[in-house]
C-alpha cells in the first residue's frame, strides 16, 4: 500500500494541529476514493461484459438462421424458405443494431470509464507526490532540530538557516499541496457523476434506440409470422399435440 | 353321405349363417357403444380408436348378405351363384377390413389403458365400457370387448377356408366356378396381405424395442450366432462399399431415409441453437440489470437521480417480467414440443439400422445360394434368403410407408415452433422497446440526439468532451494527457499552458483565489451537484460586467438557486443576474435558455429567471423594494413575440389594448426593431428587411406550443395501453412507433447546429429576440392603414388623479419617470400580463408607462 501515505504520516510525531486536521482530511478522501475506485472498476467490468453479451446474443441468433438455411429442408419446403428468409435478413438487420449498439457503448461507455480510471492514477500520483513532500518536510524539521540542539558555531547557524530556508519552502510546498489534495479529491470524487452524465445518456439512448431499430426490423419482415390466428396458445397445442399423436401411431414409433 | 349338390347348399347355409352372427354381434356392438359418441366421449373412451371403421364392416357383411341370399335362396343349384358375390363386394372388402385391421393393431395399448392395466387408468371409460359389456352379454354370447372387436380379423382370414370348402364341393362345369375360383385367389391374397402387414408390425415391435437394453445385457446375449450374423453383416458391408459384391439397391428407401435424417438433424440443431439463443438473451438481459445496478453504485449518493431510478426499474421489468415472458413461452411452446418429436425419432433409428443389417443378412444369403455348388445344402440355403428376404422387406415397406409420414408431421410440428418461437421474440423485443420509449422522455436523454449510433456518440463527444475540459479546468491535480480530447480548438491555449504536468505557472494565482473558496465549496459540494462554478457568490464586478455587456431586456434574475440537472447547466443562486444569450436549448425547446452569469455560460430553466430590473438606486420603502424587483411589468418590450400576435389576429390596432410607448428617440438601437414590430411604419426600412432575426426564425418555437417530444409521450401511452391487450396487437404498437418514431427523427436533426464552443457568436443574434415565422408572414401582409397612432392624452379626472409619492426613475422606454409629488392619470391598474403592482399611466404632457403601483398615492380632494 505504498500509495496510502497515512501509514507513515501516522508514524510522524511533528505534526502540528492543522495539519492532523489536514491529515485526517486526506485520510477520509482517500477512503472515499478508494471507494469510488471500485465502483469505477466494477461499472467498467460490468459495461465490457454487456459489450460480450449482446455480440453473443448476435452470434447465436445469426447461428440460428445459418443452421436453418443450411439445411436442405430450407431448400425443398418453399414455406419454410420464405420464413426462414425473411428470418435470416431480420437477424442481419439485428445484428448490426447490435453491433452499432455495442460500438456506442465501447465509445461512449466503455472508453471514458478506461480514462477515468486512468485519472484514479493520476491522482494516486498526486498524493504520492504529497507524501513525498510530507517526507522531506520531516527531514527538514529532523534537521532542524538536530542543528539547533548542536553548538552554535558559525558552522551550525549557517547550516540551521539553510535548513530553516528549505523548511519554509517545503512546508509552504507542502501547505499548498495538502490544500490542493483536499481540494481536488473531494471534487474529483464528486465529479465522476458529472463525469458519468454523458455515458449515462447515451448508454439510455442507444439502448432505446437499439431496440426500437429492432422493432422496426422486425415489422419489416414480419411476414415471417405467417398466420398470427392461429397462435392463439390453446390452438398452438392442440395441433401440435395433434401431430404428436398422428407420429405416436405410426408402428414405427415406440409410444414408450 | 351327402351328394355334392347337398353338401354344396350346406356350406352356402353355413356362409351364410355364420355370416348373419358374425354381422349381428358386430350390430349389437355398434348399437350399444357407437349410438351415443357424446356419453362415451364424457367418459373419456376414444370411439373413434377403439372401434375404428366397425360401421363399415357391417356395412359390407350386410351387403354380403343380401347378395348371397338374393343369388343362393330360391334358387336351383345350378343358379347359385356364390363367387360373383364376393368378386362384387371385394373392393369394399378390401377397403374396410385392411383399415380395420390397421387400426386394430394399435389397439393394444389403448385397451390396456382403458383396462386400468397401465398406470393411466380412467376409471370413468373402465365403468362404462363394463356396462356396456353386461349390456351386450344380455343380446349375445360374447366373452369381452376385446373378442367382439377381434371377430372382423378373424372373419376375413376365415373367408378364403370357406371358399376353398364351397370350391371342393363344386362340380367341374359349374357356372360357379370360374368366379369362386378368382373370388379365392383375391380373398386370399387379401388375407395375405392383412396378414403380411401384422407379420411386418410384429418385425417393426420387435426391432424397435430391441437393443435397448443396456451393454452388459447385450453381452450376455452375444453368442456364436450373433457374432457369425454381425462378422458377416460387416463383411458383406465392406466388400459391398468396394464394389466387391451385388448390393441391393432401392434408390427410394435411401431418399426418404435421408429426408428422415435431414429432417432430424435440422430439428436437433434448431432445438439446440434456440436453447443457446435463449441463454444468451438471458445473460443479455441479467448483464443490462447488473450494468444498471453498477451504474447506480456509482451514482452512490445521487442514485436517486431519475434517471438511474428509471433505468433501474426498466431493466428489472425487462428480467422479472419481458424477459421471464419469453422463457415461459419458449418453454411452454417450444421446447417440449421439440423434446419430444425428438425422442420420437429413436424407433425409426433403430429400425432403419436393422433394415440395413437385414438387407445385408439377405445380400450374403444371396450370394451363398450363388456360390454353393453342394445340391444337398441348395435346398435349405433357399429357405434361409427367403427368411432373409422377407424379413428385409417388411422392414423397407413399413419404413417406405412411415417415415415419410413422420417426415411431414416433423416438419409441420418444427415450423409452427418457429412460429411460435419468432412470436415470443417479437412480444419481447415489443415489450422491452415500449419500455425503454418512455426512457428518451428523461430530461438528461430528451437532450440528446436521437438517431443513429454516430449522432448519439457524436452528441456524447461534445458534451463528454465539454464535461472533461472542466475537469481539467477543476482539479489541478487532473494532467491533460488524460483525456487528450478535452482540449477545444475555442480556449485551446488555454489548455496548451497546463499541459505540462504540474502546470504550475498558470496555477498558483488561480490557486491562491480558489483557495478562498476551498473549505466552503467543498464542504456544500459534497453530495451536491458539482457542476460548473457552483456556489460561487455573484461578485460586484461581474454583474456590473452584465449590466454593460447585455441590453436591459436580455437581463434576468434568478428567482430561486438552481441546481444544474444537466451537462452545460450553470449553477445560480437567487437573485444572480445573468445576461440572456439565446432563448432557447439547442434542441429547440424554450424551457432552457443559454445565459451568461459574468463567469461562466450555460444553461438554466426559463422558469427558474424573471426579467431583470434595476431598482438600485431607488430610496424606495423597504417593503415595497421587494416588492417591485419581483413584479417587473411584462411589457411589451420584452416579449416583442407576443405582441404582433395579438395584434395581427385582432387585424386592428384599435384591439389593442394599451396606448404604445413612444419612439424614444435617444435610444434607437434594437427597441427600434421592436417597435416596428408592433407598429408597423408605412414604409419600413430597407435594412429592417434584412434583420438579423430573419436568420432566427427557424429557431422560434412558438410558446404555447407543448415540447415537441410530449408527441412520443402521448404515443407512448397508447401504446401501452394496445399492446398489452393481446398477442396481436404488438403488431398495432409496432406501427404506432414506427409512425413516431419516423415524425420524431427529424426533431433531432438540428443536433449539429448546436456549436457550444461558440457561444459568444450568439450574442449578437440573440438581442434580437426571435420572431415567429408565422407572424413576420403576418405582419408583412398587413395594411397600412394602422400605421402609427399619436399618443392619446388621457383625460384627468378626480378619480383616476394620483401622484408620486416617491421619485422613480424610468428604467426602460415602457416605463415612466415620476418626480416627488408629480400628478399622473392611471389608465390601467396592471400591466400587459395582469400584474397589479404596475400601473400604467400618462402625465400631464400625455407621456404613458408604467409604474409602480406602490409609489403613486391616491390624490384626495381636500
Amino acid at each position: 500500500m505504498s500509495w496510502n501515505p497515512l501509514k507513515k504520516l501516522s508514524k510522524s510525531q511533528s505534526m502540528v494541529g492543522s495539519q492532523v486536521m489536514n491529515n485526517e482530511n486526506i485520510e477520509s478522501n482517500v477512503s472515499a476514493l478508494n471507494q469510488a475506485e471500485v465502483t469505477t472498476k466494477k461499472l467498467y467490468k460490468e459495461t465490457k461484459r454487456l459489450n460480450d453479451c449482446i455480440l453473443a446474443v448476435n452470434r447465436f441468433e445469426s447461428k440460428m438462421t445459418t443452421d436453418l438455411s443450411n439445411s436442405v429442408l430450407c431448400q425443398e419446403d418453399q414455406h419454410l424458405r420464405s420464413v426462414v428468409e425473411e428470418w435470416h435478413t431480420f437477424t442481419i438487420e439485428s445484428i448490426k443494431n447490435g453491433e452499432e449498439f455495442a460500438t456506442t457503448i465501447h465509445k461512449t461507455a466503455i472508453e471514458p470509464l478506461k480514462r477515468w480510471k486512468m485519472a484514479f492514477n493520476e491522482i494516486r500520483n498526486g498524493i504520492k507526490r504529497y507524501e513525498q513532500i510530507k517526507c522531506d518536510l520531516n527531514k527538514y524539521n529532523h534537521k532542524k532540530q538536530k542543528y539547533s540542539e548542536k553548538e552554535k558555531t558559525s558552522h551550525n547557524i549557517l547550516k540551521l538557516k539553510n535548513v530553516e530556508e528549505e523548511l519554509k519552502n517545503t512546508q509552504q510546498e507542502y501547505n499548498i499541496e495538502t490544500q490542493v489534495l483536499n481540494r481536488d479529491i473531494p471534487l474529483f470524487i464528486e465529479s465522476r457523476i458529472d463525469y458519468f452524465q454523458p455515458s449515462l445518456a447515451a448508454l439510455i439512448r442507444s439502448e432505446a434506440q437499439y431496440w426500437g431499430s429492432n422493432v422496426t426490423s422486425f415489422n419489416e419482415h414480419n411476414s415471417m409470422i405467417t398466420d398470427k390466428k392461429d397462435f392463439a396458445t390453446n390452438e398452438y397445442c392442440r395441433r401440435q399435440s395433434q401431430r404428436l399423436d398422428q407420429i405416436n401411431r405410426l408402428s414405427i414409433v415406440s409410444n414408450d | 353321405m351327402l351328394s355334392v349338390r347337398e353338401q354344396r347348399g350346406c356350406v352356402i347355409m353355413e356362409l351364410l349363417q355364420t355370416e348373419r352372427d358374425y354381422r349381428m354381434n358386430l350390430e349389437v356392438c355398434a348399437d350399444i357403444f357407437l349410438k351415443n359418441p357424446e356419453e362415451a366421449k364424457n367418459n373419456g373412451v376414444d370411439l373413434k380408436r377403439l372401434f375404428g371403421n366397425l360401421e363399415d364392416i357391417i356395412d359390407v357383411s350386410a351387403l354380403l348378405i343380401r347378395k348371397l341370399e338374393e343369388s343362393t335362396q330360391m334358387k336351383k343349384y345350378e343358379h347359385q351363384m356364390v363367387g360373383k358375390c364376393f368378386l362384387d363386394v371385394l373392393d369394399q372388402m378390401k377397403d374396410a377390413y385392411s383399415l380395420y385391421c390397421k387400426n386394430h393393431d394399435q389397439l393394444q395399448p389403448l385397451w390396456n389403458r382403458y383396462d386400468g392395466k397401465v398406470r393411466l387408468t380412467q376409471p370413468d371409460a373402465k365403468q362404462y365400457l363394463a356396462r356396456g359389456l353386461d349390456v351386450m352379454r344380455e343380446r349375445t354370447n360374447c366373452f369381452d370387448i376385446p373378442s367382439v372387436l377381434i371377430k372382423p380379423v378373424q372373419r376375413i382370414l376365415k373367408y378364403p377356408l370357406l371358399l376353398n370348402e364351397l370350391h371342393k364341393c363344386t362340380e367341374d362345369g359349374h357356372e360357379d366356378k370360374p368366379d369362386l375360383i378368382l373370388a379365392i385367389d383375391r380373398i386370399t391374397g387379401m388375407a395375405t396381405r392383412i396378414n403380411e402387414f401384422k407379420r411386418r408390425q410384429d418385425l417393426v415391435e420387435k426391432y424397435r424395442s430391441e437393443s435397448s437394453q443396456k451393454l452388459t445385457s447385450r453381452l450376455s446375449k452375444l453368442n456364436l450366432h450373433t457374432v457369425m450374423k454381425k462378422g458377416s453383416r460387416l463383411g458383406h458391408r465392406i466388400s459391398s462399399t468396394l464394389g466387391l459384391s451385388p448390393a441391393t439397391k432401392d434408390d427410394e428407401f435411401n431418399r426418404v431415409v435421408q429426408k428422415f435424417h435431414t429432417v432430424e438433424k435440422t430439428i436437433k440443431i434448431f432445438a439446440k441453437d434456440k436453447q443457446a439463443f435463449v441463454k444468451s438473451v438471458e445473460d443479455f438481459s441479467t448483464q443490462g440489470l447488473a450494468v444498471v445496478e453498477a451504474v447506480a453504485e456509482y451514482y452512490d449518493k445521487r442514485n436517486r437521480q431519475q434517471e438511474v431510478e428509471q433505468l433501474r426499474t426498466t431493466h428489472r421489468v425487462i428480467v422479472t417480467q419481458y424477459w421471464r415472458e419469453f422463457d415461459t413461452s419458449v418453454n411452454r411452446d417450444v421446447t417440449p414440443v421439440l423434446d419430444k418429436l425428438l425422442a420420437k425419432f429413436a424407433g425409426p433409428n433403430k429400425l432403419i439400422a436393422k433394415r440395413f443389417d437385414k438387407m445385408a443378412d439377405f445380400d450374403s444369403m444371396s450370394k451363398k445360394v450363388e456360390c454353393n455348388k453342394d445340391q444337398t445344402r441348395q435346398r435349405q440355403l433357399q429357405d434361409q434368403q427367403q427368411l432373409a428376404k422377407h424379413v428385409y422387406e417388411a422392414l423397407n415397406t413399413q419404413l417406405l410407408e412411415e417415415v415419410p409420414r413422420l417426415c411431414d408431421l416433423s416438419l409441420q410440428i418444427l415450423q409452427d415452433c418457429i412460429q411460435a418461437f419468432l412470436l415470443a421474440r417479437k412480444q419481447l423485443i415489443g415489450r422491452i422497446a415500449r419500455h425503454h420509449l418512455s426512457l428518451l422522455e428523461l430530461p438528461l436523454v430528451a437532450s440528446f440526439a436521437n438517431g443513429s449510433a454516430e449522432d448519439i456518440t457524436e452528441t456524447f463527444q461534445i458534451k463528454y468532451n465539454l464535461i472533461t475540459e472542466q475537469l481539467l479546468d477543476d482539479i489541478s491535480i487532473l494532467p491533460a494527457h488524460v483525456f487528450p480530447n478535452a482540449c477545444p480548438s475555442g480556449s485551446g491555449s488555454h489548455h496548451s499552458s497546463q499541459t505540462d504536468l504540474r502546470r504550475q505557472s498558470t496555477r498558483n494565482s488561480r490557486r491562491s483565489l480558489q483557495l478562498n473558496h476551498i473549505n466552503l465549496s467543498v464542504a456544500k459540494t459534497v453530495g451536491v451537484n458539482t457542476n460548473m462554478n457552483r456556489n460561487v457568490q455573484q461578485s460586484g464586478s461581474q454583474r456590473q460586467y452584465l449590466q454593460s455587456r447585455y441590453q436591459s431586456h436580455q437581463l434576468f434574475t434568478a428567482t430561486e438557486r438552481y441546481e444544474a440537472c444537466d451537462l452545460l447547466d450553470i449553477y445560480l443562486n437567487a437573485g444572480d443576474l445573468v445576461g440572456v444569450l439565446k432563448r432557447q436549448d439547442p434542441m429547440g425547446s424554450p424551457h432552457r435558455w443559454y445565459v451568461d452569469t459574468g463567469s461562466a455560460q450555460g444553461f438554466v430553466l426559463a422558469n427558474a429567471l424573471r426579467p431583470y430590473h434595476d431598482d438600485s438606486w431607488v430610496t424606495a420603502p423597504p417593503d415595497t423594494t421587494t416588492a417591485v424587483t419581483n413584479s417587473r411589468p411584462q411589457t411589451i418590450y420584452e416579449k416583442p413575440e407576443k405582441r404582433p400576435l395579438t395584434y395581427c389576429e385582432n387585424q386592428a390596432p384599435v384591439a389593442y389594448p394599451y396606448p404604445t410607448p413612444t419612439v424614444n428617440p435617444t435610444n434607437p438601437s434594437s427597441l427600434v426593431q421592436h417597435q416596428y414590430k408592433v407598429h408597423p411604419t408605412p414604409e419600413p426600412p430597407v435594412q429592417y428587411r434584412h434583420d438579423p432575426i430573419e436568420h432566427h426564425r427557424y429557431e422560434e418555437v412558438p410558446e404555447d406550443s407543448p415540447p415537441r417530444y410530449s408527441r412520443l409521450d402521448v404515443s407512448g401511452d397508447t401504446t401501452t395501453g394496445a399492446a398489452n391487450s393481446s398477442l396481436l396487437s404488438f403488431d398495432e404498437s409496432i406501427d404506432e412507433k414506427q409512425g413516431l418514431k419516423s415524425g420524431g427523427q427529424p426533431l433531432y436533426g438540428n443536433v449539429d447546429e448546436f456549436d457550444p464552443y461558440a457561444p459568444v457568436a450568439h450574442v449578437e443574434k440573440s438581442q434580437t429576440p426571435t420572431v415567429e415565422t408565422t407572424t413576420y408572414h403576418r405582419y408583412e401582409e398587413v395594411p397600412e392603414a394602422p400605421a402609427i397612432r399619436a399618443p392619446v392624452a388621457p383625460q384627468i379626472t378626480d378619480e383616476n388623479l394620483y401622484f408620486a409619492a416617491y421619485p422613480f426613475r424610468a428604467n426602460d422606454t415602457n416605463q415612466l419617470t415620476l418626480e416627488f409629488g408629480q400628478p399622473v392619470a392611471l389608465i390601467k391598474d396592471r400591466d400587459l400580463n395582469g400584474n397589479s403592482q404596475w400601473w400604467f399611466v400618462a402625465d400631464k404632457a400625455g407621456r404613458t408607462g408604467y409604474v409602480p403601483a406602490n409609489y403613486l398615492q391616491k390624490y384626495h380632494k381636500k
